[in-house]
């Protein structure tokens, strides 16, 4: 009950959008609350302003009135004209920035992995050779425990690769705040620097473009490892993973 | 033709083509450009030909681009407003069946066309015959 | 047959007929009706089919919803779910929402203008039997072994290519939607030459009405739009049958160009779908405040920014491919916002200081102007890249679009269906159920996409059959079912007050909402070729200005001055000079107050 409090309020300002856990996500939070604390001011006086009219300037039944019948007002429009336009621009500005960051990627990031996605499943690689591959056309089940499992260390720059060997796909992880598609023939790469606070701790992640008939299925876990770990984890692991998910 | 229509397409292609040119100075990608060229040059088309017929009636405006045109000089005939016909409902026949070839089949075709060609035709001929 | 027609002089009963038939085949009953070409015909055709199709793939929806009920469900199979998902949305934007608009179009279209019929009437027959073909194939498809097409409305390529998804299904949907397609472009031509060539004198521009107007701009749209959509499906189907590799990657071909092509059509076939909606929701806004349109001119070019802004716009709907220029898009789409904008302070200046009526069609004009909004705001949020990077693909987006297109499109269809009902049958829709209607269907249709926000926001993926229960989206799914049980139940309600009016409804005349566009002084329902008689056309109102003339458009601008000095000279205000902002040299009429008296026309107060 004592959360109850604490969830209405974090549900009215950023609703169920989960807490993300990589550095690059503070771009999408910032941008987030500046067009939510612009739109639902601005929201509350257009709809205060609709319901005032429909109510203030009401007709009863048999109250029969023909109004002012005027048409313009040149300088009301003008404004309404040209302060939208500054209202989008500046936001724009704000846009851009943010945009940058979030889609920047470092020429020398501490990790790249390599994601093959496939009608339904997910391959991960690893520089060492290492490949973790799931799939779920095998046992097609909402829960299913095969998922595969994308560990990552926190703390670093890592970047992942994506690639698709069939139609599209597109990696998801609600946790990142962040999405991108898997499409044969472009080479799409992102970076993502977790924060040390998710260290120990698992993710879901999705396929979130219609790619057939086990697209619902088609998910993974993230699996965040501590920074200091990381290196021997990766060393140990060798071939190719197709068992049960750790962690 | 009147002033405000070919304005109306002038402004679709200019500004069509305005954006396809930023869009290609920006990004150089082809099939945005390209869809974006094409749809300011084809409105560029409809601009020619709606100015060409302006400039034929000799820039007078027609009575349904005055302020101040009454009813009356509009009277007479307007134009040819068909009644019943069949032949829409043919054409359409032959145009589901056409369509319908992309599924099952290309020699389905044969008849699709058939249907299709034959009732333009008799489309055709409805018009020439109460000209 | 031919017929010559003959404008009606202004206040004059004729007495003889105005139209000459030319005698030629006459039928009767079915035949009657597969063959006519009458613009009415055609558009009531249009507008039942039509929404026979928004019952089908309602039903379609609440079928999803029941599915997404509760998480592991298996009310249907995965492949079935797939096949509603991609058949709901296919429905209802190729089959219900442009017909349906295009329906109201051609029936109001001709009559709004002063036209006895559209330009080219029988290639109208033409327009609508393609529209049923279409309809009959789609739904068709469902007749076949392997199904009907289940890759989604916007059909992805290599999802789409024939070693995807073989069968006969996804041919039938590309045969469904190109005739579709090829229905609504020559819908789209024989519209813009109505517009240009078949109006009343008079009747300039800038004095049709705004409905007129965004259904001009529509078509504009519409020629722009959908030869892009049929090439698209033209390569498509070469490369499932005839084995070219336009989208297929295994071979060379790119399926980005799918996407680009795609959407390049997709994004204007939105705005097609939206704009003749807000035209009717300005009719019914301006009838039931009993003032003209605020800002007309502003409407009118507003309603132009909107058009040619989104084609600018269509690559935001592929943000998170990596492969488009965030910024270009960005800013064009966030641009959109201000004409829109624009238009909702006019509908507001409106209604401001007006004498607002209650009445079914405006309830659904306020719901339209609330739903439509929130849904703005939402298309706001999902412009900018870096909140699409997490929204994109999620109910979030269903939930936009679903806002933009039922709250927005729908609620204004149910107005316009309130509006003009007795025009079209002579008999109003009971005034009580509609209100019921209006109310039942708010709340359901704000249930069961307001909750979709949120499972966004939590992550749920679009066009997923099941969910797991652990993730935290079954409560708010849940209300979702059950909003979309009680929106159902409202279009119930709606089809029982449309079976009840029809039989038991009071008749009305020719004017029941004291109604200012030319529709309103025709009969209810119109008379074959229209009109009896057309009144005197000086401003884009010209049954207000006939039956109000004591209560013209105030004129404004820099002409203002002269126009009152010109009204005072002609004795008192009652002529037909009203500001229409169009310039100098307004005919001032000088005692043209009603009917049946003979009409001067004078220019600047000489009479």
């Amino acid at each position: 009950m004592h959360e109850l409090v604490p969830t209405l309020i974090a549900t009215v300002f950023h609703w169920g959008s989960p807490n993300g856990i990589t550095q690059q996500d503070s771009n999408v939070y910032s941008l987030w609350n500046l067009t939510y604390y612009m739109a639902v001011p601005l929201g509350a006086i257009v709809v205060g302003l609709i319901i005032w009219c429909a109510v203030r300037y009401r007709e009863r039944p048999g109250e029969e009135r023909i109004p002012r019948q005027f048409q313009y007002h040149i300088p009301l429009e003008v404004i309404y004209t040209v302060v939208p336009i500054a209202m989008v621009v500046t936001l724009f500005v704000f846009v851009y920035r943010a945009e940058d960051r979030v889609d920047n990627v470092k020429a020398n990031p501490a990790l790249v992995v390599r994601v093959d996605a496939f009608q339904w499943g997910w391959r991960f690689s690893y520089p060492n050779g290492y490949q973790v591959l799931g799939s779920v056309a095998t046992e097609p089940n909402i829960n299913s425990p095969n998922l595969p499992v994308l560990t990552l260390p926190a703390g670093e720059t890592v970047q992942i690769n994506l690639f698709s060997d069939d139609v599209n796909h597109s990696f998801y992880v609600p946790a990142f705040l962040f999405k991108r598609d898997a499409i044969q023939g472009i080479n799409n790469s992102f970076d993502v620097n977790i924060s040390p606070s998710a260290a120990g701790r698992r993710y879901i992640g999705e396929c979130t473009q219609f790619c057939g008939v086990y697209h619902p299925f088609m998910r993974f876990w993230l699996y965040v490892m501590p920074k200091a770990k990381f290196g021997a984890w990766l060393a140990s692991h060798h071939g190719l993973n197709t068992s049960v998910a750790e962690g | 033709m009147g002033k405000r229509e070919w304005h109306l397409a002038l402004g679709a292609a200019v500004f069509l083509g305005a954006i396809a040119v930023v869009y290609w100075v920006w990004s150089g990608e082809w099939s945005g450009t390209v869809m974006l060229g094409f749809g300011g040059l084809a409105y560029g088309l409809l601009t020619l030909f709606m100015l060409v017929q302006w400039i034929r009636r000799h820039m007078v405006p027609r009575p349904e681009d005055r302020l101040d045109a009454d009813m009356k000089e509009g009277e007479g005939e307007i134009g040819f407003f068909p009644g019943n016909s069949m032949w829409p409902a043919a054409m359409g026949v032959g145009a589901v069946a056409i369509a319908i070839g992309l599924a099952f089949g290309k020699w389905f075709w044969v008849i699709g066309i058939a249907l299709f060609v034959g009732a333009v035709i008799g489309f055709a001929v409805e018009a020439e015959s109460h000209l | 047959m031919t017929l010559v027609q003959e404008r009606p002089p202004a206040f004059e009963e004729p007495e003889k007929h105005l139209t000459e038939f030319i005698p030629g085949p006459k039928f009767k009953g079915v035949l009657s009706y597969l063959t006519s070409t009458d613009h009415k015909q055609i558009g009531m055709n249009y507008m039942v089919t039509s929404f026979a199709m928004f019952l089908i793939a309602g039903a379609m929806a609440v079928l999803m919803r029941v599915q997404l009920s509760v998480p592991n469900n298996n009310f249907v199979s995965l492949d079935v779910f797939a096949q509603l998902f991609t058949m709901h949305g296919t429905i209802m934007l190729f089959l219900f929402l442009g017909p349906f608009a295009f329906g109201t179009a051609n029936y109001l279209v001709p009559i709004q203008i002063g036209a006895p019929d559209m330009a080219f009437p029988r290639f109208n027959a033409f327009s609508y039997w393609l529209f049923l073909g279409g309809c009959v194939t789609l739904l068709s498809s469902f007749l076949t072994s392997s199904g009907a097409a289940d890759w989604g409305w916007f059909a992805y390529a290599p999802l789409t290519e024939s070693i995807h998804s073989p069968g006969p299904g996804g041919d039938l949907w590309i045969a469904g939607v190109a005739l579709a397609a090829f229905s609504s472009m020559f819908t789209g031509i024989n519209l813009i030459t109505t517009v240009f060539c078949l109006r009343a004198p008079g009747m300039v521009m800038f004095r049709m009405p705004i409905f007129v107007w965004n259904q001009l701009i529509t078509a504009f749209l519409v020629l722009l739009a959908f030869p892009v959509l049929t090439s698209a499906l033209v390569l498509l189907w070469c490369d499932r049958h005839l084995g070219t590799h336009f989208y297929d990657p295994t071979h060379g071909g790119q399926p980005i160009l799918w996407q680009n092509l795609f959407w390049f059509f997709g994004h204007p076939e939105v705005y097609i779908l939206a704009l003749p909606f807000f035209g009717i929701a300005t009719e019914v806004i301006a009838t039931f405040s009993r003032k003209p349109v605020f800002g007309y001119k502003g409407m009118v070019f507003a309603t132009l920014s909107i058009a040619g802004l989104s084609m600018g716009v269509w690559a935001h709907h592929m943000y998170t491919t990596g492969a488009v220029l965030l910024p270009f898009f960005t800013i064009l789409t966030l641009l959109i916002s201000v004409p829109t904008g624009i238009k909702f302070f006019n509908w507001i200046g409106t209604m401001f200081r007006g004498s607002v009526r209650l009445e079914t069609p405006m309830l659904f004009a306020l719901g339209f102007l609330v739903c439509f909004l929130i849904g703005g705001f939402t298309g706001i949020m999902l412009a900018e890249p870096p909140l699409d990077f997490q929204l994109h693909d999620t109910y979030f987006v269903v939930a936009h679009f679903h806002y933009v297109l039922f709250g927005g499109s729908v609620f204004a269809a149910f107005a316009g269906i309130h509006y003009w009902f007795p025009k079209f049958f002579g008999k109003k829709l009971d005034e009580r159920l509609g209100k019921v209607t209006f109310v039942i269907m708010f709340i359901g249709f704000n249930l069961t996409f307001f909750p979709q926000h949120d499972l966004g926001l939590r992550g749920m993926q679009r066009r997923i059959a099941v969910y797991p229960a652990n993730a935290g989206w079954s409560f708010l799914n849940m209300l979702s079912s059950i909003g979309s049980f009680i929106l159902a139940f409202s279009v119930v309600v709606f089809l029982v007050n449309v079976w009840v009016s029809l039989r038991n409804g009071k008749k009305v005349g020719p004017n029941p909402w004291d109604g200012m566009t030319l529709e309103w002084i025709t009969q209810s329902p119109p008379l074959e070729h229209n009109f009896e008689f057309l009144p005197p056309i000086r401003s884009e109102r010209p049954v207000w200005d006939l039956n109000h003339p004591e209560h013209l458009t105030l004129p404004h601008g820099r002409h203002a001055k002269e126009l009152a000095r010109a009204q005072a000279l002609a004795g008192g205000g009652n002529g037909y000079g009203g500001g229409d902002g169009y310039g100098a040299g307004d005919g001032v009429d000088g005692g043209g107050d009603g009917h049946g008296q003979a009409e001067r026309t004078s220019r600047g107060g000489e009479t």
